[in-house]
């Protein structure tokens, strides 16, 4: 593949990270938090497949981007439980008065 | 390279879509469009059997996830303040874009696929069999972290009996 395709994939891997970031830095719902954190991850797993083929060593980086999705998986899974959670105890999903609590 | 192109576009504007979107499943269902233009472009770029796993877990199995958690917790619409300010989130990304840009950009040499490169299932089950030990042992402590997590708390011995006379007197 030539070296154009790849720099077309890093833009893209620089374009889903910077939106993932902008979510983390703005949203404050958590469940969009998570939705946010999920899109950062996909820059991930595409930068790893990309990197590995740019390497020459494309098997580490596949199995390394399916590490990412399954940590990334195990992950959510935990965020969202407990997200469930706090709107089950503090009847609310922003961050702003949850942070309130601590005062 | 046009689909590819066409591909990652599409993975994008769903990414900025999720971000955008007011009510909670809209935005689940378009992360779930990234999820599987992602994966088509991963298995453009010549690894479909990551593709596969990405399309199962990342738009099948979340995307199920979000649904239940948002059926759970309920659709609350949370004001569109932002945590940090609009204007400092913007520059943090700017010089995010721009490290990144810096440190990844020159180093553009794509060598030649070499022969004897390692076949994709030999690298995941026996060179990198740890990995693939401690991707069980994740899903396992996920699967039994929410079930903790989702679970009801128990009503204690001494509190149901306490109830019990309440009811009763």
């Amino acid at each position: 593949m030539s070296g154009d395709i790849w720099t077309i994939v890093l833009v893209a891997v620089f374009g889903l990270v910077a939106i993932g970031l902008y979510g983390l830095l703005i949203i404050r719902n958590l469940i969009k938090v998570v939705v946010a954190l999920q899109i950062f991850a996909k820059g991930t797993i595409l930068v790893m497949v990309a990197a590995g083929a740019m390497s020459g060593k494309p098997a580490i980086g596949q199995s390394l981007a399916i590490t990412v999705i399954v940590a990334d998986t195990v992950v959510t899974v935990m965020a969202l439980a407990l997200a469930i959670q706090i709107r089950r105890w503090n009847g609310t999903l922003d961050t702003r008065e949850i942070s309130k609590l601590r005062r | 390279m046009w689909i590819q192109i066409l591909v990652l576009g599409s993975t994008l504007s769903c990414a900025l879509m999720a971000i955008r979107a007011a009510r909670l499943l809209v935005s689940a269902l378009w992360l779930a469009g990234c999820s599987a233009f992602l994966a088509l472009s991963i298995a453009l770029l010549g690894a479909p059997e990551v593709g596969v796993v990405e399309l199962s877990v990342g738009a099948g199995l979340v995307t199920i996830l979000f649904v239940f958690a948002i059926s759970v917790a309920g659709e609350e619409t949370v004001g569109v303040k932002s945590v940090v300010p609009r204007p400092l989130a913007w520059a943090l990304l700017a010089v995010f874009i721009v490290l990144m840009a810096w440190l990844t950009l020159p180093g553009l040499i794509v060598p030649a696929l070499p022969k004897d490169a390692l076949p994709f299932l030999r690298a995941l089950w026996v060179e990198r069999s740890l990995d693939t030990v401690l991707q069980v042992a994740l899903i396992f402590s996920g699967v039994l972290g929410s079930l903790g997590l989702l679970a009801e708390r128990r009503e204690t011995g001494r509190s149901s009996r306490r109830a019990g006379e309440g009811a009763s007197s």
